[in-house]
């Protein structure tokens, strides 16, 4: 008999389990989402790394121009990944949209993957078919179906603080330190050593991609975004050029594709708008969404 | 169940198995002999002779690299060079817990406090028995052996409290240990770099994480021999409630200090009677510095250790004067003083944890001399330190509350079937979401 009550209440507790994962997975993609900014009608999209990521404040962007802006960035996203994200983005917006805000960096068409387990940041939207066939692919088969069947495991720690700032409606940067260069120190030496490659597979996902963000209708803005002169010297100068020459051309033969390179000296050399040498903190981030959304204005005036 | 804790022993290496099957036949050997014969001579005899056999593996897994380069190095200041054998060595894990378990229950059938096993697969599940090989708690064998014999039904309350048990373990252990260890490991690997502050907060983070790693480790053994139908001793009692650093003795890893003060300080204290108080200071000294080396042979660890007799050498020979003004002026009462009292001796101990972290007495020193001066960068990562107090305030509340009202706001024992139930689902969804699952060993695996 006694038994017999233990395995009802060990049937209890696994039903309310799953009651309760449902419920809080249910919240926390809601937050999710809200940080991002899913679920309203956007008009721009800002889709890109953790680079991208700390360099654009939305609310600062749709008070500058106007438009509503979903910031879509994953920490260490390769093309690939990338690729899944356009995919993912497009599913939920079939419609389509004015602008997409593309972020290139001199690495995305040479390294095939920045990290190999980037594909578990996608875990919270395995709802969706793009995403769920793409971490398919990349995932192992116990890892796959154990997020599958238990939906808060999704959900990890780093995903919880944009789930907060979603409810809270805190979308800025909050880094206020500023670089400290000399732990840069050791990265001077390696000046103009890192060649540029672009490498046929990684191209061919990012025209790939360019094609599905043009089947929409939609405008292509590539944006390079800076890093700090020390770490930008650290590749080679002539492939640099070779790669912004390579994006110069693209859009040149691609109707509504532009580029933009936010190299610039006036930016580089201020350790005052990095919180280390590839992101941003508040300062810079101010710096960037200004020149962004000028560029937004200006351009959407042009083709007024 | 020996057949079961073999299997899962030999999961982790087969070959050390063989290590723990031949300690547990020395020790069912040598400890039938005690207990044929009525010679004292020879019972001695047996169990110095068992002692050293089983402590041998010990010394050589734990100790040979380290010789060996020493003496390599010691050799070539004199510009001699003899090259012994270089062997790496993997530390067969929890080696050191079969074996203290071995030799304590060869001391006690010496003193003849119990019998020795006849049955030599009840001796070898009391040396292997899985759920406590690894990190303990270091069984007794007057505790352990009549459980073993006895017959196991299933005991429906014994399952659901062993599994309370288990569910607390794993939420300290992949919520808070492994979560303070991301930030402690960055500052430690880092102390050049590393600024005053960060490693001030590292220093004083590490103690809660070791509780949570081991306590949660124990936990998770506790919560699994219950499941199975054993009780075990407790390896923790609330110890960072503790007033004093004997009290604080009395409350961290239970086992492994009890067993230390059972075959060596009382002896030892026993052969150093004529000292009097002198004698248990020279006592205290010598069992925390075995401890000290047990840990690790190296500087640190016997300063560490040494920091430790120290301290409770200290306390011993103020003991009565503090005694007696605790009589006339009862601080021990007052709630800032017991307060204070708590934070010091959490402070000593966090500072002597500094030793048992850094990588050498240089990085020490360093550590010690950038808190003071607070020079270098500032490493604070904001939302793993976030997490971790967030952890350490539940283990805490929870600590707090046994401690000062044991009974009262219990969660998983609530008499409310709904309260017991969500707390439940409360701590899973915790450990779904704020664990760290990056398979991180437990820090007492190492010894």
């Amino acid at each position: 008999m006694k038994h017999l009550v233990f395995f009802n209440k060990c049937v209890i507790l696994l039903l309310l389990f799953f009651f309760f994962d449902l419920l809080f997975s249910i919240v926390l993609i809601n937050g999710l989402k809200k940080s991002a900014d899913f679920n309203q009608n956007p008009e721009i999209l800002i889709n890109g790394s953790s680079m991208a990521g700390s360099g654009f404040n939305r609310q600062e962007i749709e008070k500058l121009t106007g438009n509503h802006v979903t910031i879509y960035t994953q920490e260490g996203v390769s093309v690939f990944d990338r690729y899944a994200m356009i995919n993912h983005f497009f599913h939920m917006y079939p419609a389509g949209i004015k602008t997409v805000i593309y972020e290139v960096s001199p690495v995305l068409l040479s390294d095939t993957k920045t990290s190999v387990n980037v594909y578990t940041l996608f875990f919270p939207f395995m709802d969706d078919k793009t995403i769920n066939s793409y971490i398919k692919e990349n995932a192992s088969p116990r890892e796959y179906y154990v997020h599958k069947i238990i939906r808060t495991t999704r959900f990890k720690s780093r995903s919880f603080i944009s789930i907060v700032s979603g409810y809270l409606g805190m979308f800025g940067n909050v880094k206020t330190n500023t670089l400290d260069t000399t732990a840069l120190v050791p990265l001077i030496s390696e000046k103009g050593k890192k060649e540029i490659i672009i490498q046929q597979a990684n191209r061919e996902i990012f025209e790939n991609t360019m094609d599905t963000i043009l089947s929409y209708n939609s405008n292509i803005v590539l944006v390079m975004m800076p890093m700090y002169y020390i770490k930008f010297q650290t590749f080679n100068g002539d492939s640099y050029k070779n790669l912004c020459s390579y994006f110069e051309n693209y859009c040149s033969v691609r109707k509504g594709i532009r580029f933009i390179d936010l190299n610039h000296d006036s930016l580089i050399f201020n350790p005052g708008y990095f919180s280390d040498q590839l992101h941003f903190n508040v300062y810079g981030q101010r710096r960037i969404t200004k020149i962004i959304s000028s560029y937004i204005v200006e351009n959407k005036n042009k083709s007024n | 169940m020996l057949i079961a804790s073999y299997f899962f022993y030999i999961n982790i290496k087969p070959v050390y198995a063989l290590l723990t099957a031949g300690i547990t036949l020395f020790t069912f050997l040598f400890t039938r002999l005690i207990d044929s014969t009525t010679s004292e001579l020879k019972k001695k005899r047996y169990m110095v002779t068992n002692i050293v056999l089983i402590l041998l593996p010990l010394f050589f897994f734990k100790y040979f690299s380290i010789i060996n380069n020493e003496l390599l190095a010691l050799l070539e200041n004199h510009s001699l060079r003899w090259p012994l054998p270089e062997i790496k060595l993997i530390l067969p894990v929890g080696i050191s817990f079969y074996t203290f378990m071995a030799i304590g229950y060869t001391i006690d059938v010496y003193n003849e406090e119990i019998k020795s096993e006849k049955n030599i697969g009840i001796l070898a599940l009391f040396v292997s028995f899985f759920p406590l090989v690894l990190s303990g708690p270091i069984e007794r064998a007057k505790n352990m052996l009549p459980q073993f014999r006895a017959q196991k039904i299933l005991n429906y309350d014994m399952v659901v409290k062993g599994l309370k048990f288990m569910l607390w373990g794993y939420f300290m252990k992949l919520v808070v240990a492994d979560r303070i260890g991301i930030y402690i490991d960055v500052v430690y690997h880092d102390v050049s770099q590393c600024n005053g502050t960060s490693l001030l907060i590292a220093s004083l983070l590490r103690p809660f994480q070791i509780y949570a790693d081991l306590g949660g480790y124990t936990l998770i053994a506790i919560g699994t021999a219950k499941v199975l139908g054993f009780n075990v001793m407790c390896n923790f009692n609330r110890p960072f409630f503790a007033t004093s650093m004997g009290e604080f003795w009395r409350r961290w890893h239970i086992s492994l200090i009890t067993w230390l003060t059972d075959y060596i300080y009382t002896p030892l204290s026993f052969s150093f009677r004529k000292l009097r108080i002198w004698g248990i200071v020279l006592a205290l000294l010598i069992t925390f510095l075995i401890s000290g080396i047990w840990h690790k042979a190296s500087l640190n660890f016997v300063v560490w250790g040494l920091m430790q007799g120290i301290f409770l050498s200290l306390e011993a020979l103020t003991n009565s004067k503090r005694f007696a003004l605790d009589k006339r002026y009862a601080f021990s009462k007052n709630p800032i003083f017991k307060f204070v009292s708590i934070a010091m001796t959490y402070l000593l101990f966090s500072a002597s944890l500094v030793l048992g972290r850094a990588a050498n007495m240089g990085d020490v020193i360093k550590i010690y001399e950038k808190i003071f001066t607070n020079q270098g960068t500032p490493y604070l990562d904001l939302t793993t330190l976030a997490y971790s107090f967030f952890g350490i305030f539940l283990i805490m509340f929870k600590d707090f509350k046994d401690e000062f009202y044991p009974g009262k706001l219990s969660f998983f024992s609530n008499r409310k079937i709904w309260i017991r139930y969500l707390s439940y689902l409360i701590v899973i969804f915790l450990i779904i979401i704020f664990g760290v699952f990056e398979g991180n060993r437990f820090l007492y695996f190492q010894f």
